[in-house]
């Protein structure tokens, strides 16, 4: 992979994740056309007693396990987009994908029993468009830090506006 | 079957038996789903001779056809049953991620009869239902019960509804928990669990709701979820959560109880330590349920005190208001008190507002530190609440009356101290209908006894529905109020039916999606035809069983009535005080517009026939409680 190429990337941000799994359901609806977060290629993993929501997602990596370890080459990368992707006609099952990799993002889907995997919905992920909390980022990877720090520094810039200014309460 | 999962499953309790039945296609069209099936289930399957926690009693969960699905905040479930504080009909309604589970683990409701030998919980993976031992649960709170089920099932993401300690013991107003922090705490659902042995329901599902039309109902959907977004939720509960309403409530409507309501609202001199500013600073994140844009929850952590870094889920609304009734204006204190409530399984506001009772018989010399078992029930005592909590939730001593809640505990005291226990068919008055006539005029008639989210309108939608102007905000003048009552109850059976959330729809905010986005994403997701008058007119059906179940269980007119202190002492708001001959003529036209016989309160035949609720009028007439047509 040529990490030099700015291709976008798929981030989460567990700190601005509020745990409600939009991005769950309308995965998976784009790749079955039913509501189903069971079969999607995401999941929000909830710590309650703490109030922590991590989205685990594959995060396509520069390096993937999954790939080195697949013993039939049934994942590759597609060299457009970046994606690492699943061919489920060459997949035997073995399922070492799914041991091998470091955040459990690769799926077992209820239905089939097939191993598959995030595709990156052909380059327009459905998640991080249902994420309206900013805690799924799909760009280009080069701006992504840079997304963040404004985020971040929005943060600051609103809690000093406020210190000028009382809440304002009822907006209508 | 599109939309709903088309199967309901019938546990009978006492006989450890499992059924699985098909959805009646006509209670899905005439119903909905989950509230409004659920009140049909329990009408005909609950006679009124049922003592709540009799084991023929049953505890009905329904999950509607939008539940689960991409339609704005598609989280709620409904429970109903024959409650064991008003002693008629009950629901109470949670979000979180348990309902979507139970959906896309293909059951629409879940009815429960009878009571299990032994301590049992529901284990439930698709179509594998499984009644499991429960022995080793009992006794245990309800963030125990999570762990040990999730371990036991070998899935650390099941979904699980439970109860805790008091709803084993029949407190009468423990609450059905969910996700560890969302609750089924209205009107003492978790008893009637409890009583069935039912120590929690433990859900997975991968069957997922399938769609009629799914490019149009994806398209509806994002529609709508466009409107939450673009609407002024998103500046106000979107931003501040719920303790927005409360500084609405307190700042500018001049009411929100305070101390048992000897005072009408917090005073200026306390309000810095419990307003949006104090709520503000305790603030770790914010926090959703399933599918919702607005996220009206948040992470909190108590910042200074004997409870500094408790960590939890909240606040609702209420949870800011049950401080303050007990004298506490302390948010750390109210970490402490939701994170206590959630892990035993009680509805955070019962407990509340009976110590504020007991508070004002300890004040007034009625009962002493003696009575209590040593301790000080002082207004403010932060320590005493605790500790009496903790009796409540054993039945231990003192806290044994006041599980009872807070109608039957003054009865059974007695010593005048019923002058100062304030609910409305046993339901706790968390608003005070001092603030308008149609609040009044609502509490009084909510089906479920004081309540602001059966009919109280909180949004304009009256007025964009019937294009005329209505400011709900001036809820001084009478024109309209039970014109917009009867709407806003009809519109609240309708959203609770199909299974979404009232924060973000017309019930609470009219530039939120409605009826019209309703209809429109209910024809394309189940490919029946619904219109926007459609749903309104199912609205007034379930509305009319509700009522009709109430009539049957002995409550009249009589029972829509409002305390006496709150057509006597004056407060700030614009109407000060509600007038009685006023708020009686206000009936009047409410019962007019329904439909119902003035002087019993109770559905006419006519009225009843007009919505295909034959069955019901026969039933009433039998029974005798509606008199029958005169042609």
């Amino acid at each position: 992979m040529d990490i030099k190429k700015p291709v976008k990337i798929l981030i989460a941000n567990p700190k601005a994740c509020i745990g409600c799994r939009s991005c769950e359901l309308f995965c998976s609806f784009h790749h079955y056309k039913e509501y189903n977060p069971a079969r999607a290629f995401l999941h929000v993993v909830k710590n309650e007693t703490q109030g922590i929501d991590i989205p685990v997602i594959c995060h396509h990596c520069d390096k993937p396990p999954c790939i080195e370890v697949c013993p039939v080459e049934a994942i590759e990368r597609d060299k457009n987009s970046g994606a690492v992707l699943l061919n489920p006609e060459k997949c035997i099952g073995c399922r070492a994908c799914v041991s091998a990799c470091p955040f459990g993002a690769m799926k077992i889907d209820p239905k089939t029993g097939q191993t598959c995997k995030c595709d990156l919905c052909s380059g327009d992920p459905e998640c991080a468009k249902a994420c309206k909390q900013g805690a799924l980022l799909y760009a280009r990877r080069d701006l992504i830090p840079k997304i963040f720090a404004y985020s971040e520094a929005n943060k600051i810039f609103k809690a000093l506006a406020n210190e000028q200014q009382q809440p304002t309460g009822h907006k209508k | 079957m599109h939309g709903w999962a088309g199967k309901i499953l019938r546990v009978d309790l006492s006989k450890k038996k499992i059924t699985k039945q098909d959805l009646p296609m006509d209670w899905a069209t005439q119903f909905l789903g989950s509230a409004g099936i659920n009140a049909k289930i329990l009408y005909d399957e609950v006679g009124p001779e049922v003592d709540p926690y009799d084991p023929q009693n049953r505890l009905i969960f329904g999950f509607g056809p939008l539940c689960g699905t991409s339609a704005p905040s598609s989280a709620r479930y409904t429970v109903t049953t024959k409650g064991p504080l008003s002693f008629a009909f009950s629901d109470s309604n949670s979000g979180g991620h348990f309902g979507p589970e139970v959906k896309y683990a293909g059951y629409d409701q879940i009815i429960f009869k009878g009571a299990a030998d032994t301590p049992a919980y529901l284990s439930i993976d698709d179509e594998e239902v499984v009644l499991k031992d429960g022995s080793h649960l009992w006794g245990k709170d309800v963030w125990e019960t999570e762990e040990i089920i999730r371990k036991e099932l070998g899935d650390p993401s099941v979904k699980i509804a439970a109860i805790g300690p008091p709803g084993e013991k029949l407190v009468r107003y423990s609450a059905i928990i969910n996700d560890h922090a969302r609750a089924a705490g209205w009107g003492g659902v978790g008893g009637v669990m409890g009583s069935k042995k039912l120590k929690a329901v433990a859900v997975r599902g991968t069957k997922g709701v399938q769609i009629a039309d799914p490019v149009e109902f994806e398209r509806l959907s994002l529609k709508s979820i466009e409107l939450v977004l673009k609407s002024p939720k998103m500046s106000t509960v979107g931003v501040y959560g719920k303790p927005w309403l409360n500084w609405l409530r307190n700042e500018v409507q001049k009411s929100n109880p305070t101390k048992n309501y000897i005072l009408p609202r917090v005073p200026p001199e306390e309000w810095p330590k419990v307003g949006l500013e104090a709520f503000k600073q305790r603030i770790v994140k914010w926090k959703g349920c399933f599918n919702c844009p607005l996220h009206c929850s948040h992470i909190v952590m108590a910042k200074s005190g004997p409870f500094q870094g408790t960590v939890g889920e909240g606040f609702e609304y209420n949870q800011m208001i049950d401080g303050q009734m007990m004298g506490i204006y302390d948010l750390d204190f109210i970490v402490k008190w939701t994170n206590e409530t959630n892990r035993l399984g009680l509805d955070c506001d019962g407990p509340a507002y009976s110590i504020a009772w007991a508070m004002e018989l300890y004040e007034k010399g009625l009962i002493s530190s003696k009575d209590l078992d040593g301790i000080e029930l002082t207004w403010g005592n932060q320590e005493a609440a605790l500790l009496m909590l903790d009796k409540i939730a054993n039945r231990e001593g003192f806290g044994d009356l006041l599980a009872e809640g807070i109608e039957l505990a003054a009865r059974k005291f007695g010593k005048g101290s019923e002058l100062f226990a304030y609910h409305i068919k046993g339901g706790r008055m968390e608003i005070d209908p001092r603030t308008g006539w149609a609040t009044a005029l609502s509490h009084a008639t909510s089906t479920r006894g004081a309540d602001h989210l059966k009919g109280t309108p909180l949004s304009n939608a009256f007025g964009v529905w019937k294009n005329i102007p209505y400011d709900f905000t001036d809820d001084s003048k009478i024109d309209y109020k039970a014109e917009a009552v009867v709407f806003f109850e009809n519109l609240n059976a309708v959203i609770d039916s199909l299974g979404l959330c009232k924060n973000d729809t017309w019930s609470q905010s009219a530039e939120c999606p409605g009826l019209r986005e309703f209809a429109e994403m209910m024809t394309a997701l189940t490919g029946v035809g619904f219109t926007a008058s459609q749903l309104l007119e199912i609205g007034e059906r379930i509305y009319n069983v509700e009522r009709a179940y109430n009539s049957r269980c002995n409550l009249t007119r009589e029972n829509d009535k409002i305390p006496d202190k709150f057509f006597k002492d004056p407060i700030e708001t614009k109407i000060k005080v509600l007038d009685r001959e006023r708020f009686e003529k206000l009936k009047n036209q409410y019962y007019e517009l329904r439909g119902w016989d003035i002087e019993t309160g109770h559905p006419t035949e006519k009225k009843l026939k007009e919505l295909g609720l034959q069955d019901v009028a026969v039933d009433l007439k039998k029974r005798g409680i509606i008199k029958p047509l005169l042609d």
